[in-house]
């Protein structure tokens, strides 16, 4: 550093250009690693697809199982807008290759889901049941525990793998397929 | 002849006053960059207490935990730790905006301007690499977080400049604290 006066009187001491001519080329370089990297990273706007996550809701659903007596369903809301919900207003649980369900539950069945049934992780955003279905806003991560019926816990049996599909009232559907434990 | 020196002189005291000078021309941008903090305080504790209503359904928690699923690296890191613990979290929104109102008024006024604009600095970057990702129409957050912190910058390298309380401050001190070797300039 420069032996700057300590004082009042360092205040009066014009600064020199070369120190200013430093400083904006460091201030500069912080500017653009700054920007160029939040862009990259959030908007993969240098290389890769141009992304905005918050246009349409993404449910991931990483996490989910299936046994032979429930669907154990993990939902986490990572994209969309964050002012409003997604909603989930069906579920279907069927083999890989079938076109037929094995179980459906629909609005009706979601929306009068029982508490017990409902395990959030955070406190402050969270899935809950709607008048149709369940209410998914940005950035909740929920449990539903979906008991399976005596028809479909047979159709079960032989296969060793199910899909599970998550089905907003938009239209949008997110898929996994899983083992059956 | 003369002449010609005369203006060879105002010709160098004009480069040197751009590279020295125009502080004082920052005076708007400071003062509105200011007033962006300031109001995100006047916000939550007039305009919308409910923001600040721990069992509210829409106070600012809920915001806090929607950077979660895209912040970056030690952010999310320090998010995901948060609102594990709700009631930290909350600690930290209420000291969060009250830094926000200190650094608002401090900007607005140019007192400490210096130190001011490092917490304006840390506020705006760790916005960016917290919800830099959201915006749904444009991505206005990223926009919002690298505008005001890269100005919040140049106030923390340059200072205030002549309409501000550091300028009178400056009559009285020279605006130095010194810890152990370290001179460290506030104003």
């Amino acid at each position: 550093m420069t032996n700057r006066p300590i004082g009042p009187e360092a205040v009066k001491t014009p600064l020199e250009p070369s120190i200013v001519r430093r400083k904006s080329w460091v201030m500069l370089i912080i500017a653009v690693v700054v920007t160029l990297l939040a862009y990259q990273l959030e908007h993969h706007g240098l290389w890769g697809k141009l992304t905005n996550y918050s246009k349409t809701p993404q449910i991931n659903l990483s996490g989910t199982h299936v046994s032979q007596r429930d669907l154990s369903l993990s939902l986490y809301r990572t994209g969309g807008p964050a002012t409003y919900g997604s909603f989930v207003v069906q579920v279907t649980l069927k083999g890989v290759s079938g076109r037929r369900p094995w179980e459906v539950w629909g609005p009706k069945t979601l929306a009068s889901l029982p508490s017990s049934a409902l395990h959030n992780r955070y406190h402050f955003q969270q899935v809950k049941t709607g008048p149709w279905g369940l209410v998914v806003p940005l950035a909740a991560m929920a449990r539903l525990t979906l008991p399976l019926s005596a028809s479909a816990d047979h159709k079960l049996k032989g296969a060793h793998r199910a899909e599970i599909i998550v089905q907003d009232v938009s239209g949008l559907a997110w898929t996994t397929v899983v083992p059956i434990r | 002849m003369a002449q010609v020196n005369l203006s060879s002189q105002t010709v160098l005291d004009q480069s040197q006053s751009e590279l020295t000078m125009p502080l004082s021309y920052l005076w708007p941008l400071r003062f509105i960059l200011g007033f962006q903090f300031f109001t995100a305080w006047v916000r939550r504790y007039f305009n919308a207490p409910q923001k600040l209503d721990y069992y509210a359904k829409s106070n600012i928690g809920h915001k806090f935990q929607s950077f979660l699923p895209h912040a970056f690296g030690p952010i999310k890191a320090l998010v995901g730790y948060l609102v594990l613990r709700p009631h930290l979290a909350w600690d930290f929104l209420i000291v969060f905006s009250w830094i926000e109102c200190l650094v608002g008024l401090c900007l607005m006024t140019g007192t400490l301007t210096r130190l001011a604009a490092l917490g304006g600095v840390l506020l705006s970057f760790g916005m960016l690499f917290g919800n830099g990702w959201q915006g749904t129409t444009c991505i206005d957050e990223f926009q919002i977080g690298t505008v005001e912190g890269i100005a919040c910058m140049v106030f923390l390298f340059a200072g205030a400049g002549s309409g501000s309380i550091d300028h009178w401050i400056h009559k009285k001190w020279d605006g130095y604290v010194k810890i152990g070797r370290w001179s460290i300039h506030l104003t």
